[in-house]
């Protein structure tokens, strides 16, 4: 699982914890293009568990030298890393909370040492966002190649970003990585329990993807949420579905 | 007092600032935009009230912009100098840069979402790392 050190995962991964200690865990993950900050209002809902937060290597306040273009050429990458973490925690028992890209991470990682899982819910994932013969994935190479375009702009003159060309290739290394992903073979080998969320107007993934991911995933509940994507961070809907599902 | 003098009311800084004005509601669907904002992009008035923002924006910028600009947006409240493409009325690209800010009633439900839009260069340019 690479050559880390053990205790560094906690600022590799910029991990934050806080709720109870002697809760039952919960990992939020952040998607492409976000930071862990996107949790900021949902996270604190869930004051009776263990709440664990992070950034995805090449995001937010993740350590820039952890990136690693072989290491992460692939959303296996990732997913070692969430299983580091819980490693590192001592976690059992997880609800494992991903969005976007994060979605897939997280069942890989699932799908890897299904142990330390209990529940996954996966948010406005999907397991590929190209266009395929016989599969709308929603997205064709040249809308992938235009994003990583606009973002590679918008990142470069981000004050964050503009003097770190490492932050810059690693953020742009990791849109073509998710955007390219190709994990439909993999959902059949989830054995946790799987709510999928989907909201209707989500901008990446459309609405065929999420009954996709619902058909193939053995046993997952498909509940499809009003609004977009873009304001997840700040509806109250997330939590109760969340709340639900792990009951 | 100063506009005044200058023969310039409020409704004439508004239509005719040195950047594009518009408001949506939260949705993101357009309410208002200024003269400056119909003048740099050659789109009638009717063909940009009620329409989505985004739908303004091309492909890529319009992933990006739904993928992490509305997102920040409704965490902090604004959002300033995001690097975008505009689509104009005849098809061609404009390069712009984006503030936009969330408007709140008193109950902290957002009501409304301000845009300021400003002309940017082609490119920035960038020290390869």
């Amino acid at each position: 699982m690479g050559s880390m050190a053990a205790g560094s995962v906690r600022s590799r991964n910029n991990v934050n914890t806080f709720g109870d200690p002697r809760g039952r865990p919960i990992m939020f993950a952040h998607g492409l293009a976000s930071t862990q900050r996107m949790w900021s209002d949902v996270a604190p809902e869930f004051p009776d568990h263990a709440v664990v937060l992070f950034d995805l290597i090449g995001s937010g306040e993740s350590d820039p030298d952890a990136y690693d273009p072989i290491r992460y050429d692939s959303l296996h990458g990732h997913a070692d890393d969430v299983l580091v973490i819980i490693d590192e925690l001592g976690l059992a028992d997880i609800v494992y909370v991903g969005h976007s890209v994060a979605g897939i991470i997280g069942a890989l990682a699932a799908i890897r040492e299904p142990e330390p899982f209990s529940a996954l819910v996966l948010v406005d994932a999907s397991p590929r966002y190209l266009n395929d013969v016989g599969y709308g994935g929603g997205l064709d190479l040249c809308d992938i190649e235009q994003l990583v375009a606009v973002m590679d702009v918008d990142l470069a003159t981000q004050t964050d970003h503009a003097n770190d060309p490492r932050r810059l290739d690693a953020s742009r290394h990791f849109a073509r990585v998710a955007l390219g992903c190709d994990h439909r073979r993999d959902l059949s080998g989830i054995v946790t329990p799987t709510l999928l969320l989907h909201c209707t107007a989500d901008p990446m993934v459309p609405p065929a993807v999420a009954r996709y991911m619902h058909a193939a995933i053995p046993g997952s509940t498909l509940v499809v949420m009003s609004g977009s994507s873009a304001t997840l961070g700040t509806t109250i809907e997330l939590g109760i579905h969340i709340r639900a599902h792990v009951r | 007092m100063t506009l005044h003098l200058l023969g310039e009311t409020i409704e004439d800084l508004y239509e005719f600032a040195p950047c594009g004005l518009l408001s949506t509601d939260v949705s993101g669907r357009v309410v208002r935009a200024n003269a400056t904002f119909l003048d740099w992009t050659g789109y009638d008035r009717d063909e940009v009230n009620g329409r989505p923002f985004a739908e303004f924006l091309d492909v890529g910028s319009r992933l990006y912009y739904e993928t992490r600009c509305i997102p920040v947006l409704h965490l902090d409240g604004e959002m300033k100098e995001v690097a975008l493409l505009l689509r104009r009325g005849d098809g061609a690209m404009m390069p712009i840069l984006l503030n936009a800010r969330l408007q709140s009633s008193g109950d902290w439900q957002p009501e409304s979402i301000q845009f300021a839009i400003f002309t940017r260069q082609r490119k920035y340019t960038r020290t390869q790392g």
